[in-house]
């Protein structure tokens, strides 16, 4: 689907269900930030703020669907300040684990090198031990791209 | 013995022990038997397995190897008063583990008229000459016409004489053709020809020999002695082979006139054995003279000396080739002619070799090509002449073939295919015979056995092809006859047992002969002998050729050929980048040795599949493993825990963690809601 029928789509169910977009626009503000400054393609920054942020208005919308739809009840939870708390709470947890992560995915990184290169050494080791050491005098460079995605299988 | 015929008596003593040949002679190469030698041949006794005649055998020698295909025709002849073969081919001496060809007669009764060549003939009567030799010999010569068969070996040498006056005509087929006869015994054109170059000629050739074998024994004494070869031939040309000969000797009237007849110069107007035998019968005849060459209102200068007829100017010629091309180059010839003889179709012979000369300038065999033209012109009767070779047009393979390690000979014997002087010779001829048909027709498989100079074609290949059971001569062969390609790996095995071949036991001599009577397409292959110092391709290519003659003509094992083989070509196992594939052929090389199977050494040694597999395993093991190095680099340079990385990982684990958590979260709060 294209982002214009999406949106479509948004603004005809934000008009018939306007009560709980309100509620939605004003508790997931957090998401809607990020969503604007996430520049990678793949929104993994949006993703991992958006999720949390998303649980922490369920309870909200839900209590609202319940009460029937209205923009009081829609403004009376806006303004109950422990709603906020919870959906803004919640994002911040996003935040706090996209900011922590890579403390941990550098220190795997960093013990996983030398295992790898081991492993790939042990490989060449092989490929000679089968083909001589003629086989170290490549005469085929591989392309960029394969090397590129050699690179990331090794990721 | 003629100089030009090796002498292989003394090679041979180390030869004693008896063999037995054919399951029905044993050959006793103790007992010697030189009365019964024939030239560049070795007489043993011989005894049959099977009756009680005596026998005695020949061993003939390669360099003059017999004649192959006139044997089979002999040994079907039975007549009493010729000796023909009962046995023949080739055996293995045990003494030297050589193989030999052998030919085997019964024993001759009487003795030699002379002991050889050389020794004045006894002078006979008339009554001797004519019951004794005439009429005994008759139906030798009777059954050699009807069959159309050429003995071409009648000489004094070559009769044998019993104590009551009987004539038997030795054998004839331990050399080539006409190879030892005297050059007074040859017409006068195979007398110009080289002994190399005689071949079989015609039945006329067998009655002019015996016509002069007549004129010696009714003379007495040796005809013409104290002259070289080349005066004979001028004395012949000069005043007629009769008139040479015999001249104003008396000679028996009674043998006058078969002497004019067989001795004739004209074939057209030789006696032929009906005439023989209508003389025999009582008929008296007068031959023909035949006139001698037209002679010149003036004659023509040429190296020296004064000249009146054409044939004794193109026989100078013969003898002066440097001077003959100045007297192309200037216009004394077509004028002599023209003028001085008024033959104007001999003048326009001469002058179309003169612009033949003109159009091959450029090959530097121009002039060369004219002189031979023009001889032919002069004297159509005479052989081919080019240079120092004077062959017969049906005997140029033959020459090839005797002659093939003679210094420059082969490359002038390939000019006189190449360009085409066996067709002109046949154009310059005033009369036409059928066997011309025949003669044109060897002239052209002689031209396209020479058409590629590839290894297995070219002279050598001209050679066996033109030469039906020419052993081969290669030089890897050594002594071993092999005229029969079934003996030709047996022998290489024998010579690379002993040590005797070091490189590739294949050269240019065995693939002629080996081509020549194998089955298939070889081209391709005989292409990769083309470069003989490109030493693995041209082993490879000869483990082929080896293997395939296995295949088709056995033995099933070659011990010695397949280690020398695998010995030459165990480098290329080093090739292969696979090492375990390398020890896997290096076993399996092993094994085919062991067996003596040069077709399983083939399929591993020169297989192209095996190459291209492990070539392409090779290629993606090196790919491989460059693309391993660049990862190996990239790790070791910190590309994994550069800050980039760690981010881009960072972002999809919180993303997955932050998944993970929200999914328990709503699964919590949906059973929370329902409950």
């Amino acid at each position: 689907m294209g982002r214009l029928p999406l949106l479509l789509v948004i603004l005809v169910l934000a008009a018939v269900l306007m009560p709980s977009a309100i509620l939605m626009a004003v508790l997931m503000v957090p998401s809607l930030v990020v969503y604007v400054i996430d520049r990678n393609p793949h929104r993994y920054f949006t993703v991992t703020i958006g999720l949390p942020n998303f649980c922490g208005v369920l309870p909200p919308l839900m209590d609202l669907w319940e009460r029937g739809q209205t923009f009081d009840g829609a403004f009376n939870a806006i303004a109950d300040p422990w709603n906020m708390m919870i959906a803004y709470g919640a994002a911040g947890l996003g935040w706090v684990l996209y900011l922590g992560t890579p403390i941990f995915v550098s220190s795997y990184l960093n013990i996983s090198t030398d295992g790898k290169i081991k492993s790939i050494r042990r490989y060449q080791d092989d490929l000679i031990d089968a083909w001589g050491n003629g086989v170290k005098q490549s005469t085929n460079i591989a392309p960029v791209e394969e090397m590129e995605a050699h690179e990331q299988d090794v990721s | 013995m003629p100089a030009h015929i090796k002498e292989i008596a003394n090679e041979l003593a180390h030869l004693q022990q008896p063999v037995e040949f054919e399951d029905k002679f044993r050959l006793l190469p103790a007992e010697r038997l030189p009365e019964l030698q024939s030239p560049g041949t070795m007489a043993i006794a011989a005894a049959s397995l099977k009756g009680n005649n005596p026998l005695f055998a020949l061993i003939c020698q390669k360099e003059a190897a017999p004649r192959f295909s006139m044997i089979r025709l002999m040994s079907r002849v039975a007549c009493p008063v010729m000796m023909t073969p009962v046995g023949s081919g080739t055996v293995v001496f045990p003494d030297d583990n050589i193989r030999r060809f052998v030919l085997v007669y019964e024993r001759p009764s009487g003795k030699r008229l002379i002991p050889q060549a050389g020794h004045p003939v006894p002078k006979m009567d008339e009554e001797s000459i004519i019951n004794g030799i005439i009429y005994n010999l008759l139906p030798a010569l009777s059954e050699l016409s009807a069959r159309t068969l050429m003995h071409r070996a009648i000489r004094a040498e070559n009769i044998f004489i019993t104590s009551d006056g009987r004539a038997t005509l030795g054998e004839c087929l331990s050399t080539p053709p006409a190879y030892a006869q005297p050059v007074l015994y040859e017409p006068i054109d195979s007398g110009m020809a080289s002994p190399s170059g005689r071949g079989d000629g015609g039945v006329l050739d067998d009655f002019y020999s015996f016509g002069v074998f007549l004129a010696e024994i009714s003379m007495g004494g040796t005809l013409l002695q104290g002259r070289s070869d080349e005066q004979i031939i001028e004395a012949k040309i000069k005043l007629g082979s009769y008139g040479a000969l015999v001249g104003q000797t008396r000679v028996p009237l009674k043998l006058m006139e078969p002497l004019r007849g067989l001795l004739s110069d004209d074939p057209y107007e030789r006696w032929t054995i009906q005439d023989l035998e209508m003389w025999a019968n009582g008929r008296h005849l007068s031959p023909k003279q035949v006139p001698l060459p037209p002679k010149a209102v003036r004659s023509i200068s040429f190296a020296g000396k004064d000249y009146l007829t054409a044939p004794m100017l193109a026989n100078a010629m013969r003898l002066n080739w440097s001077e003959s091309k100045v007297l192309i180059q200037s216009d004394h010839l077509d004028s002599w002619v023209r003028r001085a003889l008024s033959n104007d179709d001999m003048g326009d012979l001469v002058v179309l070799a003169e612009r033949t000369s003109h159009a091959l300038a450029a090959t530097g065999s121009g002039e060369d090509r004219a002189v031979s033209a023009s001889i032919m012109a002069l004297d159509p009767s005479a052989p081919i002449i080019y240079k120092d070779v004077a062959v017969r047009v049906d005997a140029i393979a033959q020459a090839a073939a005797l002659e093939f390690f003679e210094p420059g000979k082969v490359e002038q014997l390939l000019d006189i295919i190449r360009m085409k002087l066996s067709q002109a010779w046949v154009t310059s001829q005033t009369r036409t015979k059928p066997e011309f048909i025949a003669i044109i027709k060897q002239i052209e498989h002689l031209a396209q056995n020479v058409k590629s100079m590839v290894p297995g074609y070219g002279m050598e290949r001209a050679v066996y092809a033109g030469n039906e059971g020419w052993p081969c001569m290669s030089p890897l062969v050594g002594d071993h006859y092999v005229d029969d390609v079934k003996n030709l790996l047996p022998a290489l095995e024998s010579m690379v047992a002993e040590g005797r071949i070091e490189g590739a036991p294949v050269d240019r001599h065995v693939l002629a002969f080996a081509m020549n009577h194998m089955r298939g397409n070889f081209d391709a292959l005989l292409k990769r002998f083309e470069d003989p110092f490109n030493r693995d391709v041209y082993n490879s290519a000869s483990l082929r050729i080896l293997s395939d003659m296995q295949k088709q003509f056995g033995p099933p094992n070659l011990p010695a050929l397949s280690a020398h083989m695998a010995n030459l070509l165990i480098d290329s196992v080093e090739n292969f980048h696979n090492t375990a594939f390398r020890k896997q052929l290096r076993e399996a090389v092993e094994n085919a040795t062991g067996e003596g199977k040069l077709t399983t050494l083939q399929s591993i040694l020169d297989n192209s599949q095996i190459k291209d597999q492990d070539q392409v395993g090779f290629d993606q093991a090196q790919v491989i493993f460059s693309n391993l190095e660049a990862q190996a680099t990239w790790l070791e340079q910190g590309g994994l825990v550069s800050n980039e990385n760690v981010r881009h990982v960072s972002d999809k684990t919180s993303a997955v963690i932050s998944g993970v958590c929200s999914s328990l979260a709503l699964v919590l709060m949906t059973i929370a809601w329902v409950f």
